[in-house]
């Protein structure tokens, strides 16, 4: 495997970049000033904010893109075009669909949430959310309106290769649908249930659904239950009780499962890690994992080992 | 753990992240398999989350019990599920999924499709009759910055981000850059031809200029303490700002909200 230097392939980025503003800032036209061949992939290069820290670095060469730990050890960094086709792959094993049918599928979510997030952000006071249909082959995806559309709704959900249907007259918009949720929450907690989980259906005008876990001394009725709740959420709502839990998070006590985890327990259950995260500082690098996820002090952390 | 109320019903709502800061630079990557990794180029904001959009997986403990096992399933309904006590007894926001494919030990992995960011996993989660508790559950990493975090992706700073000299913004497809020149010019370049620069608007060129998505929400060009050039977005707290596909620079609130464009779409 012969790789180039990491350091070596971002000085001639930032060279590229130099050379073209410095002759093309007088000229406002935006006329093509260069034609600097990138080297490397732009952007997959990321400058450490303080070179101390910076033991995993970035190599590129011919054949991908390494990510190379401060023990020499490596692990190859999927390129754009393979972990696409190896999602699409997957998805359709599961779906049964060819990867064509995926592929087709993939296009018009992606559509369709370019679209929710203009709307979203232009009209929030209708915003719904967006569906797709049940098979790439049944129906166009479906933004969900607040009411009746009118004309900028309707410019807005225009998309240039996929069509959208637009399914107005909904009487909640994803604002008014999460207050609901929040509040029927927040009734059952204060009634004394301690796990449950609820969700709204946009599809059934918003309908929402709760799942409690019996608990003894309360209600074990649905219709006790619904009862129980603001007038508001009481008559659209599916309620279902049960012995079982409704909420059970993957993990709980200990730290990050990672290749080198340092627990005082190893019986303890463990989390993983999630992404790269800024705090308030730019400069002090971060990892999220899940909230419940608790003594996390007590790990000690590689770069990348899962 | 990180608690936020609901302003409009007064009611508190909280998100199953956390971060912690680590002893090794961090880079845009995360995990999809044992020992790959992939670039985050992007985050799929709260309300493009679309209902049977595909939507993909990674949890240690899985793939260490079964290396062939099940990634990808479709994204549900949104809500909220309630941790039992001994967890903390919050009610948090979560995305179902129509399978529950992560189990314990998966917490916190990273939900995802291609190279965009969608969550991380809270777990088994079912607001129906438990007669199917087939659903599993993630938090979106669109609310991250409700615990004043933000994931790293290419395209986009959140407050409290900044690009030094000789850093840079990427598109999803790779086709626009914002660069944050050493000659102190922060310009934007689709197919490698600048569009929009900041010495265009008359900002001054001074080595060592940086710029930064503020917590005030303000994007401001600074040179050792002096502004140089601003969207004059503040007085919005977690605005960030994107690099979108269509070659546009654009800040959003948190809700995605735009509320200043470079006006330079559409490629």
């Amino acid at each position: 495997m012969r790789r180039l230097g990491w350091r070596t392939a971002l000085a001639g980025l930032a060279a590229c970049c130099m050379v073209a503003v410095a002759s093309g800032t007088g000229h406002a036209s935006g006329a093509r000033l260069s034609s600097a061949p990138w080297e490397g992939e732009p952007g997959t290069s990321h400058v450490p904010e303080d070179p101390g820290l910076g033991e995993p670095i970035l190599e590129h060469g011919p054949d991908g893109t390494y990510l190379v730990n401060a023990d020499g050890s490596w692990v190859r960094v999927q390129s754009s075009e393979e972990s696409l086709e190896q999602d699409l792959r997957d998805y359709a094993k599961v779906k049964g669909w060819t990867v064509e049918q995926a592929r087709h599928r993939h296009a018009e979510s992606e559509a369709v949430g370019e679209v929710a997030v203009r709307i979203a952000g232009v009209r929030p006071d209708v915003f719904v959310g967006s569906a797709l249909g049940p098979t790439p082959d049944e129906g166009n995806p479906m933004i969900y309106i607040k009411g009746p559309a009118d004309d900028e709704i309707r410019a807005l959900a225009a998309h240039p290769t996929t069509p959208i249907d637009i399914i107005d007259n909904q009487p909640y918009s994803a604002a008014e649908l999460d207050e609901r949720l929040a509040l029927l929450m927040n009734t059952l907690d204060q009634v004394g249930y301690d796990n449950f989980a609820s969700a709204y259906d946009i599809r059934q005008r918003g309908r929402l659904m709760v799942n409690i876990q019996m608990r003894p001394g309360l209600p074990d009725d649905p219709e006790i239950v619904r009862s129980l709740l603001p007038r508001e959420i009481s008559q659209d709502i599916e309620i279902w009780l049960s012995l079982e839990p409704a909420s059970h998070p993957d993990s709980a006590y200990a730290g990050l499962w990672m290749g080198h985890l340092n627990s005082p327990n190893p019986d303890y259950t463990r989390c993983t890690s999630g992404y790269s995260t800024f705090g308030r500082s730019p400069r002090a690098p971060h990892i999220s994992t899940a909230g419940h996820c608790r003594l996390l002090d007590q790990f000690k952390r590689f770069p990348r080992a899962g | 753990m990180s608690l936020t109320s609901s302003p409009a019903a007064g009611l508190t709502v909280g998100v199953d992240a956390q971060q912690h800061q680590t002893a090794v630079q961090e880079l845009r990557l995360f995990n999809f398999h044992a020992n790959d990794v992939r670039e985050v180029k992007s985050v799929e904001p709260e309300h493009a989350i679309t209902l049977l959009e595909e939507v993909c997986f990674y949890g240690k403990a899985t793939v260490t019990a079964n290396p062939n096992y099940t990634r990808c399933t479709d994204v549900w309904f949104k809500g909220k599920c309630k941790m039992p006590s001994d967890y903390g007894g919050y009610i948090v926001d979560v995305v179902y999924t129509v399978q529950y494919l992560s189990q314990s030990g998966d917490s916190g992995g990273p939900w995802f499709h291609n190279e965009r960011a969608f969550g991380i996993t809270y777990g088994g989660c079912h607001p129906t009759d438990n007669q199917n508790p087939t659903w599993g559950a993630f938090t979106p990493v669109d609310f991250f910055h409700r615990i004043n975090a933000g994931v790293m992706a290419r395209d986009w700073l959140v407050s409290g981000q900044v690009l030094n000299a000789g850093q840079m913004l990427v598109s999803e497809d790779g086709r626009s850059e914002l660069v944050m020149q050493h000659d102190g010019n922060l310009v934007l370049y689709q197919n490698h031809v600048p569009v929009w620069a900041s010495l265009w608007l008359g900002v001054p060129m001074i080595p060592g200029t940086l710029v930064s998505m503020q917590l005030d929400g303000n994007f401001v060009m600074w040179n050792n303490g002096v502004a140089l050039w601003s969207t004059s977005t503040w007085g919005s707290l977690g605005n960030r700002i994107k690099l979108q596909s269509d070659g546009n620079l654009v800040v959003f609130t948190t809700a995605w909200t735009p509320l200043w464009a470079s006006n330079t779409c559409c490629i």
